[in-house]
């Protein structure tokens, strides 16, 4: 089923995907299997939000968040439920769910992009700074399958957060000419 | 002129008095004898009764005759016979005067023995009556004589026994004393034997020093074996875990080589003669791996082994929304 519905989401088919990651989480769920139940809610939850269903991604990522399962997929479920806030503006509860999420995942494969969540907050508050940061500690993680487009990412939000200061920066006003006074 | 008037009342019948004392005192003494001839036996009457022995020795006149340990007669003479029939000519006939009251009560058979009263005490004959029914004696019956055994006759008997038994053992003592003798052969023998033992033991004790001591080498040294047996597979241990990562990370640098094969094949697809070369190498190498993961080991870690790993869609910082395909 897990299998099924990543080739679905590959081919694009949400809908079959849908279908099949909560026919997963069924599964997993008669088995009391937290990690397969997990697992299968953050693919269900990155389908619903990759069809634009934030609502029903918020609820497979609660239902992710609230079983027993590892740090390491809770900080991932964490990191996609900021990133939901963060794409509906609400900053201060992205915030809260990155630092949790960074909290919980210590080392775990999302550790990049969790970084990235956070530097792609600072610069929505216009902080180029903590952007750029956090942006160069992904930078400075050993590449591997897990940090290799992160550290692409982390590239893109230094550019951004070069590129801040430009467009935050009050337009100068022209000098008085002599004719007007 | 006369010393004493016949008128002195002290005198009157002094003759009568006199003859009265003399009556009384001879009274007496005749009572007296007569008493003691009444104890004696003399008035007793008596029937005489007789035994042979073979010996006086022992015997005396006047010797207690007893029955029941009572005293009912005496012997009353011991005398030497030389005639008469052979059974008691050169014996000693003993006459025994026996109370007339008593001889009733011995019988034809009795024995008269003679014995001593206890074991020291004085020597008695007794009569030992006959079995019952049998007819008592009449006046010069002869009785069976025995003697009881007494401490001579004990001593006698006691040393016949002793004599044989000392005999023994002065013979014993001669021949233990004898120096080729058995005896002194075997004690001989034990000696040897013994301090052969001994010599013996105290070698056993030295190789079982020796053999302690050895195995408390050897088993120092297997000690010393075992324990770089034990540090030998602790480091085939970790070299094992090493080649199981090591191998674990085959399959999917298989799983590449294949990839990678594949895409090789499909770009060279269209290249000219030379990359159509490099295809058929492509698929040499194909045929290589997909020959390696029929072989053990490989075999057991690729292709099908196990079912593949859930895994979840992988967070990135910048999904979002996209657009269906369909």
């Amino acid at each position: 089923m897990n299998l099924a519905g990543a080739e679905a989401y590959a081919r694009g088919e949400f809908s079959s995907a849908r279908t099949s990651y909560s026919k997963a989480i069924e599964a997993h769920q008669k088995n009391r299997n937290a990690e397969g139940t997990a697992l299968n809610a953050l693919s269900l939850a990155r389908v619903e939000q990759a069809a634009g269903n934030a609502a029903a991604a918020q609820q497979a990522l609660e239902l992710a968040l609230a079983s027993d399962a590892s740090p390491g997929l809770r900080a991932e479920a964490a990191g996609r439920k900021a990133l939901l806030h963060l794409a509906a503006g609400e900053r201060k509860e992205a915030a809260d769910w990155q630092a949790r999420a960074q909290a919980l995942c210590g080392g775990c494969r999302a550790q990049a992009a969790i970084l990235n969540i956070g530097a792609r907050i600072a610069l929505a508050a216009g902080d180029g700074a903590a952007a750029t940061q956090l942006a160069e500690r992904v930078l400075k993680l050993p590449p591997d399958d897990d940090t290799r487009s992160e550290q692409a990412n982390a590239r893109r939000i230094v550019a951004e957060a070069a590129a801040l200061p430009q467009i935050s920066q009050p337009i100068a006003q022209p000098a008085m000419s002599p004719k007007i006074q | 002129m006369k010393a004493f008037a016949e008128q002195d009342p002290r005198f009157e019948g002094l003759e009568r008095k006199t003859g009265l004392f003399l009556a009384l005192a001879a009274a007496l003494v005749i009572g007296g004898f007569v008493a003691a001839l009444v104890r004696q036996g003399v008035f007793t009457q008596t029937t005489p009764l007789h035994f042979f022995a073979n010996t006086a020795q022992g015997i005396s006149k006047g010797m207690p005759v007893q029955l029941y340990g009572f005293k009912i007669g005496a012997v009353d003479a011991v005398s030497l016979e030389t005639v008469g029939s052979n059974a008691s000519a050169g014996s000693v006939r003993v006459r025994l005067q026996i109370e007339k009251e008593y001889v009733s009560a011995i019988t034809r058979d009795s024995t008269a023995r003679l014995g001593k009263e206890g074991l020291i005490g004085v020597s008695v004959v007794e009569i030992v009556p006959g079995p019952a029914g049998s007819r008592p004696v009449a006046e010069n019956d002869v009785l069976k004589f025995e003697r009881a055994a007494d401490f001579s006759t004990m001593a006698e008997d006691l040393s016949a026994q002793i004599r044989p038994i000392l005999a023994d053992l002065k013979s014993l003592t001669e021949s233990v004393n004898r120096p080729d003798g058995d005896i002194r052969q075997m004690l001989r023998n034990s000696r040897q034997a013994s301090a052969e033992l001994a010599a013996a033991a105290r070698e056993w004790s030295k190789l079982a020093t020796n053999a302690d001591r050895g195995l408390t080498g050897v088993l120092a040294k297997a000690d010393q074996a075992v324990d770089k047996v034990d540090a030998t597979f602790a480091k085939a241990t970790a070299t094992v875990d090493r080649l199981d990562a090591s191998l674990a990370g085959v399959p999917a640098l298989m799983l590449k080589l294949d990839r990678t094969l594949t895409n090789v094949e499909a770009a060279s697809a269209d290249l000219p003669q030379t990359m159509r070369d490099a295809r058929a190498a492509a698929r040499d190498g194909r045929a290589m791996v997909d020959g390696a993961k029929t072989t053990w080991p490989f075999n057991t870690m690729v292709g099908g082994a196990e079912p593949p790993r859930e895994q979840a869609l992988p967070l990135n910082s910048f999904d979002g929304p996209l657009k269906p395909l369909r």
